[in-house]
């Protein structure tokens, strides 16, 4: 009945017609609005992602790839680094707005980051701790994994994770700070929006020592726009920190897409890690 | 007629079990939760009485002893001796397979069809348990938690583990294997809120033998529970982060 139906609708060889009604699902993914579904529901933005402009050696004048050592040895060179727009969309001008306090004690950890002769302006990535939030998601490559009730993000660098409960449960005291923060998502149509709170904000969030404190609140939205691109939005709040809430935004590319039997593996940081203390008795000596 | 009846009465009995285990949609029995151990194996995996850096516990070692050559069991208890400084956890390194299972932190498993992830709540470690039929990547390779390849033998998940270095210990005690360590886990739910987990040990420059540990693993069952963080190597550094 339904074959016969279906060779009416589609009038070509039976071969063709199982090959076209099997490519529909594949050809939805790509569609806006239509994301394939997982089991219970959500819309499936499963596998391994990484943002198009990578690294976190600044936020207001990101390039791709290489960081600051590309972007020096382009400039002798004398060419131009590529993408130099800021990530900060809000405000207009692009940058942190700062409380003038802030804006200092950035502007010092900044100036002292390549010689630190103080354990204060060592990037606490340096020691393998935890990005955070934020600058974990422009550092490193990240796996994301759906289960009932749950998304999962495993960041590739030194293998931090965030399990993000969809339940709407509260968040634990705000007495409890934590590197990654406490994090509670709810899906609104193709946006995964999450609530961060809970922050210690004990990571900077690049390597020009601009910072939060742990009074941070964080609003992240990923939006599944198709089945290889994701937009990243986050709008970061501490009125201890900062003038007013302020937005990041970037795009997000799936990646390994021609290797599909692509494997996360384990990537130990903190065991063997010398190069920290090392910078530190260097600075302390006069050296660089 | 009696036997038909004991059979009628056993129906619901054996409906009963089988339904009290939790099962994903394709039929296995599910994992999914957060779990954590209630013995001292992380001070000791042998029998031990309490001492100043250890609680009193029995050990998960089937059998008691740990068929250590005579050269490994000198330096057992040479590691013993220097446990307190040599033990590679009071450096917050990564604790190894199976230590890292009875570390006395919760962990959640979440449980998909072709890979089981694990989540411990130390140092934010993972580990993939690729159950996609993938074989081991040819090594060696020296990695902390090992390369973990798993398949479903009936209704117990067994995992295959090498691919280790020789840097960390089973406990405190100072318990330790090389580089050739093999670990094969077995979890299997003995009830909706039980793991039964076996690890069979296999080194054989360590050891005279292959030798296993048994434990049970318990589902934490607050409302509210979720993971939160055991940074232990950040914890030296968080004064100067404030």
């Amino acid at each position: 009945m339904l074959r016969l139906r279906l060779r009416k609708i589609l009038p070509m060889k039976r071969t063709m017609r199982v090959k076209m009604l099997l490519t529909l699902p594949l050809l939805a993914g790509l569609l806006p609005g239509q994301a394939a579904k997982t089991a219970d529901g959500q819309p499936d933005m499963q596998g391994f992602w990484a943002a198009e402009v990578g690294g976190t050696y600044s936020l207001v004048n990101p390039r791709r790839g290489g960081g600051r050592l590309r972007e020096q040895l382009l400039e002798r060179e004398g060419k131009k680094a590529p993408i130099k727009q800021s990530r900060i969309t809000d405000p207009a001008d692009g940058q942190i707005p700062y409380q003038p306090w802030a804006r200092a004690r950035q502007q010092e950890i900044q100036a002292n980051i390549d010689r630190p002769a103080k354990q204060e302006y060592i990037d606490p990535q340096a020691r393998c701790l935890p990005d955070g939030p934020i600058r974990s998601i422009f550092w490193s490559a990240y796996q994301i994994l759906q289960f009932p009730g749950y998304v999962v993000f495993v960041y590739e660098q030194n293998h931090p994770y965030r399990i993000i409960p969809l339940d709407g449960r509260p968040h634990p005291s705000q007495d409890v700070k934590l590197w990654m923060g406490d994090s509670r998502g709810h899906w609104e149509g193709n946006t995964l929006v999450v609530d961060v709170a809970n922050n210690n904000s004990k990571s900077r969030l690049d390597n020009e020592g601009d910072f939060a404190s742990d009074k941070l609140h964080i609003v992240e939205r990923y939006t599944f726009v198709d089945a290889k691109t994701m937009e990243y939005q986050a709008t970061l709040e501490d009125p201890s920190v900062y003038t007013r809430p302020w937005t990041i935004q970037a795009r997000m590319l799936r990646t390994h897409l021609k290797d599909p039997k692509y494997e996360q593996w384990e990537d130990a940081c903190h065991e063997g890690e010398k190069n920290a203390d090392a910078s530190l008795q260097s600075a302390q000596n006069g050296g660089n | 007629m009696r036997r038909l009846f004991l059979l009628f009465a056993l129906v619901p009995v054996l409906a009963w079990s089988q339904a009290a285990l939790p099962r994903t949609a394709d039929g296995k029995p599910n994992l999914s939760g957060i779990w954590q151990v209630m013995t001292t194996a992380d001070w000791d995996i042998q029998d031990h009485q309490a001492r100043p850096d250890a609680p009193a516990g029995l050990g998960v070692v089937e059998g008691g002893e740990i068929p250590y050559q005579p050269w490994a069991l000198a330096k057992k208890k040479d590691n013993f001796e220097k446990r307190a400084s040599a033990d590679p956890l009071t450096k917050c390194y990564l604790p190894g397979v199976p230590r890292i299972t009875y570390t006395p932190l919760p962990f959640q498993i979440l449980q998909a069809e072709k890979q089981v992830s694990i989540f411990y709540q130390y140092a934010h470690a993972v580990r993939f348990i690729f159950a996609n039929g993938s074989k081991h990547p040819e090594g060696h390779i020296d990695w902390w938690l090992g390369d973990s390849r798993g398949e479903w033998q009936g209704d117990t998940l067994a995992v295959d583990v090498i691919h280790f270095n020789d840097q960390t210990w089973f406990d405190r005690a100072g318990n330790f294997h090389s580089e050739e360590l093999h670990v094969v886990e077995r979890y299997t739910l003995s009830d909706a809120d039980h793991i039964r987990y076996e690890a069979t040990i296999e080194d054989p420059k360590v050891f005279t033998r292959p030798w296993k540990m048994s434990l049970l693993l318990y589902r934490h069952k607050e409302p509210n529970i979720q993971l939160l963080e055991h940074e232990c190597y950040g914890f030296d550094y968080e004064k100067y982060y404030p």
